[in-house]
């Protein structure tokens, strides 16, 4: 057993050691018998100093490590340990992310959404396939409308059905992500009003239309999401 | 440096390792204070032990706002208390459980059990061979375990280097170790230095 080490134990029981210094002398203990009984009579030598040694061949580490290696990892509640294991290893974490991944593509038709195509920008892909309804109803609240039913029309636009309150009459909402190329929009709008407008950071167009109510109402409608834009 | 902070952090990260050199370093203490509670030594040992397990189930809850030591102890008394109030709670029926309990609560006011002179006589045997050591060793190492100061002051206080320090403790534990190595616990008896 090297001087050095030794001076390092008689260190460590006197919390005068660093933290990297620590763990080595914790795996040295661990390995080497000898280091270990050194340890062991050092503290019982600080013991019998202060008149706390009962027994100088007493020693509970076995039987004490022993029922700890035997804790169940339901009873243990050093719930931190687990991403230190070996059996949370970095794979292991990996393999669960894949896993994840899959099974979230193959619920996709189940949930009837659709992935955004590759064009897509970034922002559009924040908003759909998850956010949709929440956009839909954050819009409708700019004229107090509530949502009947929607859809998804393409990766980049929705339309929405909407109830009007007070005139109880619908109101069709045609959403459009900014980064739908403009022959695309234009081609689906064929009335109604329509107005550039952003929810959040997200640049959006939309087109309103109804089969009962009256233009001036539409404009009026139109012109709450300028406002809030 | 905080090397009892260093070692926690292990065991708190899963480090059993860490924790088996916790053990090692504060059983015979805490079954010491457990033994002063009980009077009971076998019980003593068993209720340490426990406390230890508990200790290491609940690590993450300790904050290290008192030592690891004052924790622990804590978690061994309340343990202790708990025992003694269960079997206080049963104590309708006489039966030769509770027979042993009314005498451990006896032996409790009881000074100077069997133990606790073998401890006595332990730290005297102990503080013998302490002051058999070459001064300046003495001086220091007093300074460190019964005064309880840290390295940088007892450099202080002694006018010298912090390595002196170091090496005057170690130096002091190595030759108590020596000492006590060739010491026949069964019969008490110490050779001379």
């Amino acid at each position: 057993m090297s001087k050095t080490l030794e001076q390092k134990l008689s260190l460590l029981m006197d919390g005068e050691i660093t933290p990297f210094e620590t763990k080595r002398l914790v795996d040295e203990i661990h390995t080497n018998s000898n280091f270990k009984s050194l340890w062991l009579r050092m503290n019982k030598h600080k013991a019998a100093m202060h008149g706390e040694l009962l027994d100088h061949n007493l020693d509970l580490s076995q039987n004490i490590m022993s029922q700890i290696n035997n804790l169940s990892p339901t009873n243990s509640e050093t719930t931190k340990t687990w991403l230190n294991s070996d059996f949370f290893s970095v794979t292991y974490m990996k393999m669960c992310c894949y896993l994840i991944g899959f099974f979230f593509i193959l619920s996709l038709p189940l949930l009837n959404l659709s992935f955004p195509t590759s064009n897509t920008t970034s922002s559009n892909q924040n908003i759909l396939p998850l956010n949709n309804e929440a956009l839909l109803v954050d819009l409708g609240s700019n004229f107090n409308g509530s949502l009947k039913d929607f859809r998804i029309t393409s990766s980049s636009s929705m339309e929405a059905n909407y109830l009007v309150p007070g005139d109880d009459k619908s109101l069709r909402l045609k959403v459009f992500f900014d980064n739908i190329p403009e022959n695309e929009w234009l081609g689906t709008i064929n009335k109604g009003i329509t107005v550039h407008t952003r929810s959040g950071s997200t640049p959006l167009i939309l087109n309103l239309s109804s089969e009962t109510l009256p233009n001036q109402r539409l404009i009026k409608i139109s012109n709450t999401f300028l406002e809030n834009k | 440096m905080n090397s009892e902070k260093s070692l926690i952090n292990l065991v708190k990260k899963g480090d059993k390792k860490a924790y088996e050199v916790l053990v090692l370093q504060y059983q015979d203490r805490l079954v010491f204070s457990v033994y002063k509670f009980l009077k009971d030594y076998e019980l003593a040992q068993d209720i340490a032990q426990e406390a230890f397990v508990k200790a290491f189930k609940n690590i993450e809850k300790f904050r290290g706002d008192s030592s690891f030591y004052t924790w622990i102890y804590r978690i061994a008394i309340n343990t202790a208390k708990n025992l003694l109030s269960s079997k206080a709670r049963n104590s309708e029926v006489y039966d030769d459980e509770i027979m042993e309990l009314k005498l451990s609560e006896s032996a409790v006011t009881t000074e100077n059990p069997e133990n606790i002179l073998e401890a006595e006589e332990l730290r005297s045997k102990m503080m013998d061979a302490i002051q058999s050591l070459p001064d300046d060793i003495r001086t220091t190492l007093s300074l460190r375990e019964f005064d309880g100061l840290s390295y940088e002051e007892i450099a202080k206080v002694q006018n010298c280097p912090i390595g002196t320090v170091r090496s005057r403790i170690h130096k002091g534990r190595e030759i108590l170790d020596k000492t006590f190595s060739k010491y026949n616990m069964s019969n008490l008896e110490i050779n001379s230095i």
